[in-house]
């Protein structure tokens, strides 16, 4: 795929899907990569502006499931709404009482536009096969794969 | 990959078309992987995960017999797709993953009046109108717009509420599984967001393998079950493959999350976290399949729109033609099913993730015109190559609980079968091959070309000798429509 050196995230190959190996310098990186390899799987030209935003407000029990979640926000906003995500304006990302994460996060992307955007395909969910999230060296690292 | 085993020495073939994994070959396996595969199809299993899929699988708690793999089988997220398993009510598990995303991602055949001869002069035509009737592809909103009311009750009705919306007529349901209708549904069950998502969907293909095929029969390999199913050689045939669309996506998504939390409660570990499980009979266990009941009759409704859409731009290009119902029958699903096990009769939760249900004559869950037969099962091929329609066989209630393939099984990669050629080439190699393909993305032609899958003959003939069902047809495709 042309997306793939972007030196945020790369693409692997999986016999019945596709993966997103996440490289980052920070955890709000780690997020923002993410959301920027979906927008490159869902969409593969078109500019995505900035011209909407969306709040997510999120928790899981890990940060692997984190990931999982925030990626399936996505999801579910590309489906109802048309979002392709393209930054993250705003995150905290806090240890909640019940010893779950939370992520507060005010997101900005664009609507598709089939005069803009050409899709390449739609994604049913991220998966937690194979799910990794290793925040013990830097750079960090994820790794996600997608049923598509 | 995490969980690769070394199973090179530990492998034994039974007969030309079964492989067992044995129950000691890796620890915490509670029962025997078996595989239906030939040396062919065999090897290609060995260059992914699928084996270590079926050894996962085969480690669930409460597991009714083996972990099965059927011959298309091939690597998936969690249950390899082509996996089959069943647990028992009492002391086993329901796992989201084993149904999967799609729930009840399925196919129907429908079978028309008309002959080869006389499609074909009209294909580009009717390609395209089928193309413009259908709503297939990402982000393509559909010709229905439900309120939530609505909605709720093509979750409780399933096909039955398409007919009584007049999309088509009662004598559809009888030719569906389970009649088009899941009665354990349970609509409350269905996230907020999953209804959301299912509300301008209803009627819609989907991309990725999701696809409208005109057909038409080649070959009549079992006359007598032909006859009973109604085809001929040179007929016209339509298969629709699709599922259940964002709202089933979202449902899984939704009960994986849940049980992925509740299992530590349960004292459940699994392999692969997407083999999350609970006890079928927990609280999370009832709402999953619940949710996942009403799922599957918004599958059943969805294939039913499109079959009425697909018979208009038929009546309006050969008027006074019929496509008649043959059969729909459900890949992705979990259902309480009896089998015999050990002797006894036993009533058991079936998980078939990319697997077809195929009842053998006699069973009282296929219709009485199929009962001397067993059930239509339907097999596509890959885009632009040969689908079969089978019988099932009594082989299938002895050796796979009732199940057997639901395809080719992809052999490459999205990406590596991208990689390997362009939109422009799959449309020029199909089209010498007498096929006219529309698709909404280069995608829907590059990564489903027909070189991303395994040799579709090859697969059914593993299903066919193992006595899990019988070949009666073999189609050849003239028009495709992709998202």
């Amino acid at each position: 795929m042309a997306v793939v050196n972007t030196g945020h995230f790369s693409f692997i190959e999986h016999t019945a899907d596709i993966g997103l190996q996440i490289s980052a310098n920070s955890e709000k990186e780690l997020f923002q990569h993410s959301l920027e390899g979906f927008s490159a799987l869902v969409c593969h030209s078109g500019e995505i502006k900035r011209n909407r935003m969306f709040v997510i407000d999120i928790n899981a029990r890990d940060m692997g499931a984190l990931l999982v979640e925030w990626l399936n926000e996505f999801v579910y906003l590309f489906d109802v709404h048309g979002f392709i995500p393209s930054r993250i304006r705003t995150m905290s990302i806090s240890k909640l009482h019940d010893g779950s994460i939370g992520i507060q996060a005010q997101v900005e992307g664009d609507t598709y536009d089939p005069k803009r955007h050409i899709l390449n395909r739609e994604i049913k969910a991220a998966t937690y096969h194979n799910l990794n999230v290793d925040l013990s060296q830097s750079p960090f690292t994820a790794r996600v794969f997608f049923d598509l | 990959m995490a969980f690769r085993y070394n199973l090179s020495d530990k492998i034994q073939r039974i007969d030309d078309w079964t492989i067992r994994i044995p129950r000691k070959a890796v620890p915490g396996m509670q029962v025997d992987g078996i595989v239906f595969a030939d040396e062919v199809l065999f090897s290609s299993l060995l260059k992914d995960d699928t084996l270590s899929q079926v050894v996962n699988v085969a480690m669930l708690p409460g597991l009714a017999g083996p972990s099965l793999a059927m011959p298309d089988a091939h690597q998936g997220y969690g249950f390899c797709i082509g996996g089959v398993a069943a647990t028992n009510l009492e002391s086993g598990v329901v796992s989201a993953g084993g149904v999967g995303f799609d729930i009840n991602c399925g196919v129907r055949l429908l079978a028309s009046s008309l002959e080869k001869d006389e499609v074909k002069k009209n294909i580009t035509a009717l390609v395209e109108e089928l193309y413009n009737a259908v709503p297939a592809g990402a982000g393509v909103r559909g010709r229905l717009k439900l309120s939530q009311q609505e909605l709720k009750d093509v979750l409780e009705r399933g096909a039955s509420w398409a007919v009584s919306a007049g999309y088509g007529g009662e004598e559809d349901v009888e030719y569906i599984e389970e009649h088009g209708r899941l009665s354990s549904a349970d609509p409350d069950a269905v996230s907020d967001r999953a209804i959301e998502r299912g509300k301008t969907q209803v009627g819609t293909l989907g991309s990725g393998n999701h696809f409208l095929e005109i057909q038409y029969v080649e070959e009549i390999l079992d006359r007598e079950s032909a006859e009973a199913f109604g085809l001929h050689e040179n007929q016209i045939v339509v298969l629709i493959h699709s599922g259940s669309r964002g709202l089933g996506h979202q449902v899984c998504s939704d009960a994986i999350r849940n049980m992925d939390a509740a299992m530590k409660k349960y004292g459940i570990a699994v392999p692969d976290r997407q083999l999350a499980c609970v006890p079928t009979a927990s609280a999370e266990g009832k709402q999953y399949l619940g949710a996942m009941a009403a799922a599957a009759n918004f599958a059943f409704a969805n294939r039913q729109c499109m079959t009425h859409w697909t018979r208009e731009v038929f009546a309006r290009t050969f008027p006074g033609s019929v496509l008649r119902v043959v059969y729909d029958v459900c890949h992705n699903i979990a259902k309480i099913e009896e089998h015999t096990i050990d002797g006894h009769r036993a009533r058991v939760l079936v998980h078939r993730k990319g697997a077809t249900r195929a009842f053998p004559r006699n069973h009282p869950d296929i219709p009485a015109r199929y009962r001397s037969t067993g059930q239509p099962v339907l097999i596509p091929g890959s885009m632009g190559t040969a689908s079969y329609v089978l019988a099932g066989a009594v082989g299938a209630m002895d050796r796979s609980f009732g199940s057997c393939c639901h395809g080719a099984g992809r052999l490459k990669s999205r990406t590596r079968a991208k990689k390997e050629t362009n939109a422009r080439a799959v449309l020029a190699d199909l089209q010498r091959h007498g096929v006219v393909a529309r698709s909404r993305t280069r995608e829907g032609l590059t990564e489903e070309n027909p070189s991303a899958y395994k040799n579709v003959t090859e697969v059914v003939d593993v299903v066919h000798h193992a006595g899990l069902a019988r070949k009666v047809a073999k189609l050849i495709p003239i028009g495709v429509v992709k998202g």
